[in-house]
């Protein structure tokens, strides 16, 4: 070690990893012979790969020392290609003179590894760069693409992040499509129920889409970036609708999801984190800091454009950027609407956009956050999710499975004003008149209930520090016992570690969904069903002042 | 002169929520507060400019859920973010690191012994089982087991007696055997000794019984200290019984929501009111409690008063002799409540690196703690038990800025560290003049572990146990307001005479960390006093709330 400064010590202290190695599962290959009759070329690069192969499973920072040893290599030879190599990133070192693997071995790793899948998933601009973060692997499948599920073990501590401090969240395997023409907004009307004319430019709005029957097809958010140019984020495919609802149009509807990354950054540190990354002193710097909520803004990072807007699926304050990328090979006019043809589009800026996210000098209170954790949050949050709370229209095989927006808790969103004629429409109509049988209600089941369900076995609650359920839970009326009727179903639940209760989303007849009154939710309880009480509450359960609040330039606002 | 139906003396946790459940059940309460902010060992401070400090009390996990929800302490801004793992350096850049997944624990653990990693799982699993036990007894007002009982003369009281014993047993009843066993045992055992049963690497009983030292006098290896060890299995966080929480905004937070929720309740809070005496009628009969008068010479009249302080000044100050028969000024006199630990809080410019783990990560978010070998802590016990300090103490530490960046200014730090140990009854000299020198010594042992100590400390609060008797007003500085030990839980907890929270003096009532179930941020002392003056005042007895 070359530290200079802590003089007094002389014994050096050598990480845990060294003096009790995690038995190594790879050959160790540090160890170098070099052929004196090999051209210097090949003895290069054995050296090379010596040092490369000198840092063993779970090994991070090395003294040089410690590297040269290893490969056999006297020092001052072992620092000159040690140094060679970190300008390459293969290497990376630090102040003090230690070395580590470096960022383009990660990527190098990664694209090796996926070489070698049978089928490997759509990487997203930032699956190597989550990769590189990831402690447990743990990813589920996301329309073709990977999403971690939980960079830990367990899930709790991004969960804490994200309500307490930020978190990063990878959205880009979600679908976006751009609608451009003079008859844009008319297109977008027809699909959307929301009254897309008094969507400003930089507004967005909250929707749902139906199909011609009337039932619920997705939701998702629209942005307007100019009179004539919308873009709309969908967890579906989606281009064949929006183009057969845009016929006899004056509108062309690109599928642009893959030539932009999309990055969510949420929690009430997020503006305070977006303000020191997204180039501060830039004209566009301000105006992200007062964007205000379902707002959007142009922005910059190193200089590059990106969009963003005040949105989200945490119930708290929140961000997603959407940054368009360049395609790799030249010669190929860039540009989302023409997309890259066959050619991949550049993940580069998105990657360094990540790390200057993870690395700020918020530290820790700044963690990436996974699909476990963001499904807790959008349960506190209310927020319904496709094919876990309803099912789409376009896949729902049975009659009883379709919703309306209504159902689903999104009536509001359907603006039955004159001329906003959107598809499906005159269904809903019917449907009002006929009366909603069934409602989308937040239920919750306090302590004391909690208690009481796992007393009889001798234990505490036990559904704390578990990741949300999405298995669907029966509901019968209060009163009944488990042979009465089935009113409802649970679809999400979870216990919010903030608010002690159990939360469920749930779906229960009209006559039970007021505000106050209580249902029976069966339960699994050390593998029985038992029914345990629940309350039916306003939605959200959770809702923090800094998810509407308005900020000037220099207000701090954080919670 | 201003009158209630109740006054509470102290505005620590315990004052605050047996406030609150006063007024919750009708009754119009004043807290009365010696100092200037609520508190009392759980409070928050500024110390250093932009520097947010838990000055005492560190972490929450003792807090009954009842208390949470009765009092909605969520709605008044209760958020507890656990703390996920703990990190001993073991010197030589070794350590033994417990995480949140018990299967990367151990791993870990296994690095130093693979029959004891499996042997740690068995022993979460054991602890829980002892903890759900020990916990019903929680939840029980402590009759007095052994006067009133026996003698029979009252026959209600023996009732409660004998409906609370009944209680307990149909509880126990069907409990394993060897369950009962371990439990007796941990009354009776050193932690050390019944950690033996379990784990053959000397490192790994060391991090585990430090939990039977904390706040006590007591060192691993001292008969009756596995009983603290249980009583740290008690915690939990909803529930779970295995974790600390981190209350945003340091455990000061806790005593504000508490206050606000006391006064949503309509209960009123005087600051900088000192109780000096309390006031009591004597008659035939015996003695009634009529108010309390404050040291400003003001008087506040109430026919029930509720201390939350410990027996020297519950009985021996704030009484006249002849008040109490003479046994309670006996007894008050003899309660143990000498300190043993103090507190290090430190401000940086950087984060701590640790020798064995420099580089930032997930173990910063945890809590570390220094006690590399039994016979370390052993020998800590040692230099301080003759009226001394350790010199190489015992330090179990917190980031709480890792966990809450608004605790510190961006990119600096704040360091909690609970020290033992620290003899209240100095030998030589006295605290004033042994206080830099005691933060020297913890400074040394910190720096060998978190070499960067050396040069990023921007500020440094150093408290002795006298500190904790001036600030928080513990007479003695014993973080629990009194030994957690045999002869001073349960029944016996303040003494057999109060440990339904009734005192000999009729209307006035003990609610503090010296009362059943003892120290810590519980709120079970300040809840299960609240609802037995209120079952009284109802006309029936809570032997076993639940
Ligand atoms: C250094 C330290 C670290 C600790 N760490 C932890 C921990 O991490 N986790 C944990 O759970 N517990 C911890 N504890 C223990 C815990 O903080 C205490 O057991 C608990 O806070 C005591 O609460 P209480 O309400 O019973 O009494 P206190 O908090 O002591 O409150 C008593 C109040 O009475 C006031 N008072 C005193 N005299 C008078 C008077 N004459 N008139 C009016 N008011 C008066 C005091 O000012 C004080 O506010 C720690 C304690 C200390 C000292």
């Amino acid at each position: 070690m070359q530290d200079g400064s802590s003089g007094s010590q002389d014994r050096e202290i050598q990480p845990a990893a060294l003096l009790h190695p995690i038995q190594p599962f790879m050959p160790d290959h540090s160890k170098i012979t070099l052929d004196p009759q090999a051209p210097e070329g090949t003895r290069s690069v054995q050296r090379t790969m010596g040092l490369l192969n000198a840092f063993r499973y779970g090994e991070s920072w090395l003294p040089l020392k410690e590297i040269a040893a290893r490969v056999g290599l006297p020092k001052p030879t072992a620092h000159r290609i040690l140094n060679a190599l970190a300008s390459t990133r293969l290497i990376e070192g630090s102040a003090d003179g230690r070395y580590r693997l470096g960022s383009a071995a990660t990527e190098l790793g990664f694209r090796a590894s996926i070489a070698r899948l049978e089928s490997p998933p759509r990487p997203t601009p930032f699956t190597a760069s989550t990769v590189a973060r990831s402690n447990s692997f743990d990813y589920r499948a996301w329309n073709g693409a990977v999403g971690a599920t939980s960079y830990d073990a367990t899930f709790e501590r991004e969960y804490f992040a994200v309500r307490g401090g930020a978190g990063v969240l990878d959205v880009s395997p979600l679908f976006l499509y751009e609608f451009v023409g003079p008859e844009a907004e008319q297109a977008v009307q027809r699909i959307l129920t929301r009254d897309v004319r008094r969507c400003a430019v930089n507004q967005v709005m909250y929707s749902a889409w139906c199909d011609d029957d009337g039932y619920l097809l997705q939701d998702g958010n629209l942005i307007r970036l100019a009179p004539d140019r919308f873009r709309l984020s969908t967890a579906e495919p989606s281009l064949r609708w929006f183009s057969d609802c845009s016929f006899g149009l004056d509108v062309v509807v690109h599928d642009i999801g893959d030539h932009v990354a999309k990055l969510a950054v949420q929690g009430p540190l997020s503006r305070s984190l977006l303000q020191r990354v997204l180039d501060p002193g830039s004209a566009s710097a301000d105006a992200v800091a007062e964007l205000g909520y379902f707002r959007g803004c142009a922005a910059e990072f190193e200089g590059r454009p990106l969009y963003v807007t005040r949105t989200g699926f945490t119930g708290d304050l929140g961000y997603e950027l959407w940054m368009e990328l360049d395609c790799v090979e030249s010669g190929v006019e860039s540009g989302v609407e023409s997309g890259c043809g066959s050619g991949e589009a550049n993940h580069a800026p998105a990657a360094s956009l990540w790390e200057a996210l993870l690395n700020s000098d918020l530290g820790p209170a700044v963690m990436p956050m996974g699909l476990e954790a963001l499904d807790a949050v959008r349960i506190e949050a209310g927020l319904i999710l496709i094919d876990i709370d309803y099912f789409s229209s376009s896949h729902a095989l049975l009659e009883k499975r379709h919703s309306t927006p209504d159902q689903a808790g999104l009536g509001w969103a359907a603006k039955m004003v004159a001329g906003n004629d959107f598809v499906g429409r005159a269904k809903m109509s019917q449907e009002r008149k006929r009366g909603v049988t069934s409602q989308f209600v937040g239920l919750e089941i306090d302590w004391p209930e909690l208690e009481r369900a796992y007393a009889p076995h001798g234990l505490r609650p036990q559904t704390v520090g578990r990741p949300p359920s999405r298995e669907p839970m029966p509901i019968r009326a209060a009163g009944h016992d488990a042979s009465g009727p089935q009113i409802g179903q649970v679809t999400s639940s979870f216990f919010s570690p903030r608010l002690k209760k159990q939360l469920c989303l749930a779906t229960v007849p009209s006559e039970h969904a007021k505000i106050g009154s209580t249902v029976q939710v069966g339960m699994r309880v050390e593998m029985q069903r038992s029914l345990l009480s629940a309350t039916v509450v306003k939605l959200p359960f959770y809702e923090p002042p800094q998810k509407k609040a308005k900020f000037r330039l220099g207000s701090g606002g954080e919670a | 002169m201003s009158r209630y139906d109740a006054v509470v003396i102290g505005a620590g946790h315990n004052g605050l929520i047996n406030a609150a459940y006063l007024s919750r059940g009708g009754l119009r309460v004043a807290v009365v507060e010696r100092n200037d902010r609520v508190g009392g060992a759980t409070r928050s401070e500024e110390v250093f400019p932009g520097f947010h400090f838990s000055v005492f009390s560190y972490l929450v996990s003792l807090l009954r859920p009842e208390v949470i929800h009765d009092l909605e302490l969520v709605r008044h801004g209760l958020d507890l973010v656990p703390l996920e793992s703990t990190l001993n350096p073991l010197g030589g850049g070794d350590e033994l690191y417990r995480e949140a997944d018990p299967m990367r624990t151990f791993w870990n653990v296994a690095r130093h012994s693979r029959r004891d990693a499996e042997a740690l799982l068995e022993y979460k699993t054991e602890m829980t089982a002892l903890g759900r036990l020990a916990h019903r007894l929680q939840d029980l007002v402590a009759a007095d087991v052994t006067s009133t009982a026996l003698d029979g003369a009252d026959e209600a009281a023996s009732a409660d007696v004998a409906a609370t014993l009944a209680d307990i047993a149909r509880y126990y009843a069907g409990t394993p055997e060897h369950q009962l066993s371990l439990l007796y045992e941990m009354f009776t055992s050193s932690a050390d000794h019944f950690l033996r049963r379990w784990f053959e690497t000397d490192a790994l009983r060391a991090a585990l019984a430090t939990s039977s030292i904390i706040g006590s006098w007591t060192s691993p290896r001292t008969p009756g200290s596995a009983y603290v060890l249980l009583h740290h299995y008690i915690g939990e966080v909803d529930g779970v019984y295995r974790g600390w929480g981190f209350q945003r905004g340091g455990t000061g937070e806790v005593a504000e929501i508490l206050a606000r929720a006391a006064r949503a309740h309509g209960a009123e809070i005087l600051l900088e009111a000192s109780v000096e005496k309390v006031a009591v009628k004597r008659s035939e009969s015996g003695s009634t409690v009529t108010g309390v008068v404050l040291s400003d010479g003001r008087e506040i009249e109430a026919p029930v008063v509720v201390s939350s302080l410990a027996p020297q000044l519950t009985f021996s100050r704030f009484l006249s002799e002849g008040d109490a028969p003479a046994e309670v000024f006996t007894a008050a006199s003899q309660w143990n409540s000498r300190g043993s630990s103090g507190k290090v809080n430190l401000a940086l410019d950087e984060l701590p690196s640790f020798a064995c783990r420099p580089e930032p990560g997930a173990h910063l978010a945890g809590g570390f703690s220094i006690a590399p070998s039994v016979d370390y802590v052993e020998s800590a016990y040692d230099e301080a038990k003759f009226g001394s300090y350790s010199r190489t103490p015992f330090v179990d530490g917190i980031i709480p800025s890792v966990i809450d960046p608004q605790m510190a200014p961006t990119g600096k730090h704040v360091l909690s560290c609970f020290v033992q140990y620290a003899d209240y009854e100095l030998k030589n000299g006295d605290w004033d003049q042994s206080r830099e020198a005691f933060g020297d010594a913890v400074m040394k042992v910190l720096i060998e572990h978190i070499p960067n100590l050396e040069h990023c400390v921007v500020g440094k609060q150093v408290l002795t146990p006298l500190d904790i008797e001036r600030i928080a007003g513990i007479p003695g500085g014993n973080i629990f307001h009194g030994e957690l030990r045999l002869s001073q839980i349960f029944a016996n907890r303040p003494a057999p005479w109060a440990s339904d929270y009734a005192t000999p003096i009729a209307g006035y009532y003990v609610c503090g960390s010296s009362c059943h179930p003892g120290g810590g941020i519980s709120g079970g002392p300040g809840r299960l006093a609240a609802l037995r003056i209120l079952g009284e005042k109802a006309g029936s007895f809570v032997g076993a709330v639940s």
